[in-house]
């Protein structure tokens, strides 16, 4: 034979190695293709025949075989594959992505695989997205006209104990009768929906009681019905986007930490909130409608912090950011750093910080090391980093207090603020903005180095 | 804390042994449990990987305790030089590397040697040609089963 010819150390590398690893591991290699390219490892061995069948997370798009032009049979052929590549998974299937055609909508196959994925698979995360048809072929086998209703489905089809969060992309709600029953559901996105009219939304937000994160970009076809309620007691974070044809929103959380506002046509006296949380003085409307802005109040809550990074983790960029803070406290200030350095490429255009004075005991100790962070010799490890940068910093409730100047004037030294350091005097008892301005010429004083000179720092 | 306390022993199956700083070992969850355990003195036995796999494996905890640490090394430096790290590695060591990030559970090194495998293997010839994974499938059952995935196979 060939190979027996070969030398010992070509021998080593004839030998097929990864086929031996464990099934959780080559779950990990295979987590890291696509969907296709996973089931198409089936054909390489019969060691791996099997195993793409416990990936947990699988996305389906149908647009990947036909384009929205193929005939009608095409399309609910290549739907039939898809329901057989859900059929032969085994085991959990975390999160699914499914791309479809109006079609599927109305002649049931989207009921279908909602209903196997969330009885069958319990699948935790779902994500729905319709592809608009070609004009030419909107009329489905009856003759009705097709453009991505969601209302053939069935009712409770969302109310799955296992579902936790759901992605609707491209849809039309006529009515709210598919989200009516969605009390589990902890995530919601609505992305390019549209209803006829804002009751729609405001009943499908009033059926999801357990719910966390809402991101919103929505239409209405009609200007009718008063205000978007949100509501939702629980609610952490609020993304909204879009909302075109809607007569104000009016957003009532006592427990909403993070608010994110982007390509709104609203105005700002048509979008009222009441968040004990985020009493901030910037947003959207002052900052300069062109960019994000978020809000976010920076606590103990790891989910929310998690959520954050999740969703705004590569487009921080696009944002000025509101955020409160206390200073004492070493997990908050960590994730402070965390948000900031998302911004790593981008300069950040606005930051408004917010101090918070938490009368928490503290552990021993904390407070000191919390000193060290902000101390003069620390040259070597700014905050938040080497690269950050922002244009301007506002602080409403700067005290002069030691950390807060400490902060500042690390902020001053790294040469972190470019243009702007807005420091808020007027409006506080003589006293206290006696000893605010005094703060702000010692910050002044700082600016030694001509490179500095651009920046400004100013009491209102 | 003394110099001693800093320092850890990482001893391989072979019988090799590795001073390491403490902070570098303990990016192996493994070992930090180990630790935390207290019935391990200085010295750490681990049972699964060689000397010549360890030594690998300390190369890149070093490298990325450090960049943690003063941050001084932009992470786009940190990238090149992961790239780099699994870019010539035989299959063998790739193998020996995913076992040993496996069970000394550094979540990252994980990470980079499986993305590096599945970075060669973008189509079923990769897999048989880079892997050297032998196609013991008939015709017919090769059919069979794009039959039964043909979602995949179909474009």
């Amino acid at each position: 034979m060939e190979r027996s010819s070969l030398s010992s150390s070509d021998q080593v590398k004839e030998v097929d190695w990864i086929s031996k690893l464990p099934d959780d591991v080559l779950l990990m290699i295979l987590s890291r293709l696509s969907t296709q390219e996973a089931i198409r490892t089936s054909l390489v061995s019969k060691r791996w025949e099997d195993v793409w069948k416990h990936i947990s997370h699988l996305v389906l798009d149908m647009s990947r075989i036909i384009n929205c032009k193929e005939p009608l049979d095409g399309s609910n052929r290549v739907a039939t594959l898809m329901t057989k590549v859900i059929n032969n998974h085994r085991g959990h299937l975390e999160s699914c992505e499914i791309h479809h055609y109006s079609y599927q909508s109305v002649n049931g196959m989207l009921n279908t695989w909602i209903q196997a994925l969330t009885s069958v698979k319990h699948t935790k995360v779902l994500t729905l997205e319709h592809h608009f048809t070609h004009p030419s072929c909107r009329l489905d086998m009856d003759g009705r006209k097709v453009s991505g209703y969601l209302d053939d489905i069935s009712p409770n089809v969302f109310s799955h104990p296992s579902l936790k969060s759901l992605s609707l992309h491209s849809y039309i709600l006529k009515s709210s009768y598919p989200l009516s029953y969605c009390p589990n559901l902890k995530t919601l996105k609505l992305l390019c929906i549209v209803a006829s009219d804002v009751g729609v939304f405001n009943r499908v937000l009033a059926s999801c009681p357990s719910l966390e994160v809402l991101v919103l970009n929505i239409s209405c076809s009609k200007k009718i019905g008063g205000p978007l309620k949100i509501e939702n007691s629980k609610l952490k974070l609020l993304e909204v986007m879009c909302s075109i044809k809607i007569d104000g929103i009016r957003v009532s959380v006592a427990s909403l930490d993070i608010l994110a506002i982007y390509r709104n046509s609203l105005r700002r006296d048509e979008f009222s909130l009441t968040a004990p949380k985020l009493q901030f003085n910037r947003n959207f409307w002052v900052a300069g409608r062109f960019f994000r802005h978020i809000s976010y109040n920076i606590s103990e809550e790891k989910i929310v912090h998690e959520e954050f990074v999740n969703l705004f983790g590569e487009l921080a960029w696009t944002a000025s950011l509101s955020v409160s803070v206390d200073l004492m406290n070493l997990t908050q200030v960590e994730r402070l750093r965390q948000v900031l350095r998302l911004w790593n490429t981008h300069q950040m255009l606005e930051l408004e910080i917010l101090f918070k004075n938490n009368d928490a005991p503290r552990k021993e100790g904390e407070s000191c090391s919390q000193k060290k962070l902000w101390e003069e010799n620390n040259n070597n490890d700014p905050f938040p980093n080497a690269e950050f940068r922002v244009s301007t910093v506002w602080m409403h409730n700067f005290s002069g207090s030691e950390e807060e100047f400490a902060f500042a004037s690390c902020l001053i030294r790294q040469g972190t603020v470019l243009n702007n350091m807005m420091i808020k005097s007027t409006s506080f008892p003589a006293t206290k903005k006696l000893k605010i301005e005094a703060a702000v010429a010692k910050l002044q004083a700082l600016q030694t180095t001509e490179d500095q000179w651009d920046l400004v720092i100013t009491c209102f | 804390m003394s110099k001693s306390e800093k320092k850890i022993v990482l001893k391989s199956l072979d019988n090799e042994a590795f001073e390491v700083e403490k902070a570098v070992a303990l990016q192996s969850q493994t070992i930090w449990v180990m630790c935390e355990d207290k019935c391990v003195g200085n010295e750490i036995p681990l049972e699964n990987v060689t000397g010549q796999i360890l030594a690998k494996v300390i190369d890149y905890c070093k490298k990325h305790a450090v960049v943690d640490g003063d941050g001084d090394e932009s992470s786009e430096e940190l990238k090149n030089w992961d790239t780099e790290f699994t870019k010539n590695m035989d299959q063998s060591t790739l193998f020996n590397m995913i076992l040993a990030a496996n069970y000394l559970n550094i979540k990252s090194l994980l990470n980079l040697t499986c993305q590096a495998v599945a970075d060669k293997t973008k189509t079923i010839d990769e897999f048989h040609t880079f892997l050297n994974i032998e196609n013991n499938f008939t015709p017919e059952e090769e059919a069979q089963i794009c039959q039964e995935n043909l979602w995949a196979f179909d474009d």
